[in-house]
């Protein structure tokens, strides 16, 4: 889950990382009132989830009244990277001396925290990673451990911090790793995190993704939450309860385990075909689950045919058979259903299905073989 | 032979009085594993199938000497049980739950390391030594014992495979499900040198999927210690960027890191045979199996 700019700043905050003072305005007239407050001399910044946002011009400075209305006008029209831009940060102008980059997240291959600095604030980190790998410093930090002084030697080594510079930065990466761990953050980033022309440090500019799995502990994240940019498939299956995907083609996948799924897509994209959405059942599934699944699929105007690949383990095969059976008499004639049922109750399943008029394949290709001549049959 | 779990291991089951613990501590104790107690606290005046429930894990552990301990455990409260279990001194914990925070996954993996502690999971259908033991909930009606090694991070591709293996008549040494989250605690790099040793694994099968840098690197050690011939499948080459496809763990970033294409190549270039389909599998295991 991510959160805006304005709203990483309010956590920042309340932790006591310095933000540059700035107020939400949803509406040129609100541009206007706020920037009115700071004379203004503001930065416009229009915020949205997709990275880039700079370099598609959705940041903008003013110094008039005109070009406060002139500029809220165009980022409110404005669309970044297909994202429509509902809400800009109006902020104080800062006179900037040098930029950093300061994030915190996962280092996948060795599975642990890592901190990175790196010099070239306000630019994309993995750009910079990439190709100036000796402006990046990473910290790996024992989790049992927790963030200590000496890991902060390597950072301020390989900036020529002074004294007075570590003893500004030193603090500023310990409240974020609080926020890192106690807001349960994916990836926490200050970027650029700059020193000002009057000598203070502050963050220009926040960025905070939070684990999805850990939205039961984070009520007040949960209420920065904006449902509106979620795909609204995926919002409609996590409030039925389930996992869905949402992608560009045709077929609705309906599986009972991630890996299944992927790999029907898989096979699904070698015959041309590609899926509009994947929904996992996850392990024993009732029918009434399925028949649920079902009317979550059929929300997807997309959908041209329902695909059910089940690899009974703890589910059961008759179950889901007679969830799709029941289900039926929803699907509307122009939209096929083929299954494929193996493992547990196979059989049982096989002849519910038998009854309800449909055919059950035995393996992945088979039944994916039989959606390729449904569409295809149809065109 | 096996690797991890085999018929003398001791099991004890952490959860063993609510609906899953109870069902499948029964279905293992049916497979032949040798569970010997269980822990729910506060609850050590019950008996789940003759067994003996204990308050922690230290105690079961005691009264036991048991070696390994399975949690059907909801996430909120695994991170309490898994560490309880390390604390306890237990050599293999399995944890099946989907959905535990990663936060939770960063400090167990870690303090299950530094006590030298096998941790299997989270997000998976354990592992299993066919003919001998089960340390999960995999319908294990389909395993055969036999001589291929599987590792696997998705717990429905391992059953497409294994029911495979079977129906052409091959069987397998042990069956590890690593989990599809991106913190877990073994990963095929850790369970690798394990069946590099097992006499009777002949042949490994390694089922890997989209995101992280897991199968890299078990490429790179492949190459550089095995002996053992290792096969590989990649879930996942249809999959867009940016998006997470059901496992946690399963994202290619944008740019492309993690993709499907740019692990079949490393795995190629180690000298692994990557199966294109997972039906593939068992005609590239035959080759070396006597």
């Amino acid at each position: 889950m991510k959160i805006y700019e304005y709203q990483a700043k309010e956590v920042f905050a309340e932790n006591g990382i310095e933000t540059p003072s700035g107020q939400l305005a949803l509406s040129v007239k609100e541009a206007v009132e706020k920037a009115e407050e700071l004379d203004y001399k503001v930065a416009l910044k229009s915020q949205v989830h997709v990275g880039g946002r700079g370099k598609a011009g959705g940041i903008k400075f003013a110094s008039t009244k005109e070009e406060v209305e002139k500029m809220a006008e165009d980022l409110f029209n404005m669309k970044i990277k297909g994202e429509e831009v509902n809400r800009l940060l109006i902020e104080e102008q800062q006179e900037i001396k040098e930029e950093y980059y300061l994030g915190l997240t996962l280092n996948r291959s060795k599975k642990t925290d890592t901190l990175i600095f790196s010099r070239s604030g306000g630019m994309d980190i993995e750009e910079v990673a990439a190709e100036t790998p000796e402006k990046v410093v990473k910290v790996d930090i024992d989790p049992v451990l927790g963030l200590q002084n000496f890991h902060l030697t390597p950072v301020a080594k390989a900036f020529d911090f002074d004294k007075e510079m570590s003893k500004k930065v030193a603090p500023i990466v310990k409240k974020l790793y609080e926020i890192y761990k106690n807001s349960d953050c994916l990836l926490v980033e200050i970027n650029p995190l700059a020193l000002l022309t009057d000598g203070s440090v502050k963050a220009l500019d926040g960025k905070l993704e939070m684990d999805d799995n850990a939205r039961y502990r984070q009520p007040k994240l949960l209420t920065m939450w904006d449902e509106e940019k979620e795909e609204e498939m995926e919002l409609i299956g996590r409030q039925a309860g389930f996992v869905v995907i949402k992608l560009s083609g045709n077929v609705s996948i309906i599986s009972n385990g991630a890996g299944l799924a992927i790999s029907t897509l898989d096979s699904l994209q070698r015959h041309g075909i590609n899926a509009a959405n994947i929904l996992d059942l996850s392990g024993g599934a009732t029918s009434e689950k399925v028949q649920k699944a079902v009317d979550v699929v059929l929300q997807d105007s997309d959908v041209k045919s329902i695909l059910f690949n089940i690899f009974g383990g703890i589910t059961r095969c008759d179950e889901i058979a007679a969830g799709v059976s029941a289900s039926l008499k929803k699907v509307p004639a122009d939209i096929s259903i083929v299954c494929r049922l193996q493992g547990t109750n196979r059989e049982e399943g096989i002849k519910i299905l038998k009854e309800a008029g449909l055919e059950a394949a035995s393996d992945l290709e088979e039944v994916v073989e039989k959606v390729v001549k449904t569409l295809k049959g149809g065109e | 032979m096996s690797i991890i779990l085999d018929k003398d291991t001791k099991i004890i089951v952490q959860g063993i009085t609510g609906r899953e613990g109870s069902f499948h501590a029964d279905l293992m104790l049916k497979y032949g594993a040798n569970v010997v107690g269980g822990v729910t606290p506060g609850k050590s005046d019950q008996k789940v199938h003759g067994l003996p429930v204990f308050d922690t894990v230290k105690e079961a552990a005691e009264a036991t000497d048991t070696d390994a301990s399975i949690l059907f455990v909801p996430p909120r409260f695994s991170r309490d049980a898994i560490l309880e279990a390390v604390d306890a001194g237990l050599e293999i914990v399995v944890t099946v739950a989907e959905g535990i925070p990663f936060h939770d996954m960063v400090y167990c993996r870690e303090y299950a390391n530094k006590n030298g502690c096998t941790l299997i999971g989270p997000n998976t259908p354990g592992i299993i030594s066919p003919g001998k033991s089960k340390l999960g909930f995999m319908a294990d009606s389909i395993y055969k014992e036999g001589s291929v090694g599987m590792i696997s991070r998705s717990a429905t591709l391992s059953y497409e495979a294994v029911n495979n293996l079977t129906t052409s008549g091959i069987g397998q040494s042990t069956v590890v499900g690593i989990g599809g989250d991106p913190v877990q605690g073994v990963t095929f790099k850790d369970l690798l040198p394990m069946f590099e040793e097992d006499p009777e694994t002949e042949v490994v099968v390694m089922i890997g999927e989209i995101g992280g840098t897991d199968e890299e690197e078990a490429a790179l050690y492949v190459k550089k210690h095995m002996k053992t011939p290792v096969i590989a499948f990649i879930a996942g080459e249809a999959a867009p960027e940016g998006k997470r496809m059901g496992h946690a763990g399963a994202i290619v970033s944008p740019g492309g890191e993690g993709s499907a294409d740019y692990k079949k190549e490393k795995l190629e270039e180690a000298g692994i045979e990557v199966a294109r389909k997972l039906t593939d599998i068992p005609a590239l295991c035959k080759k070396y199996i006597d």
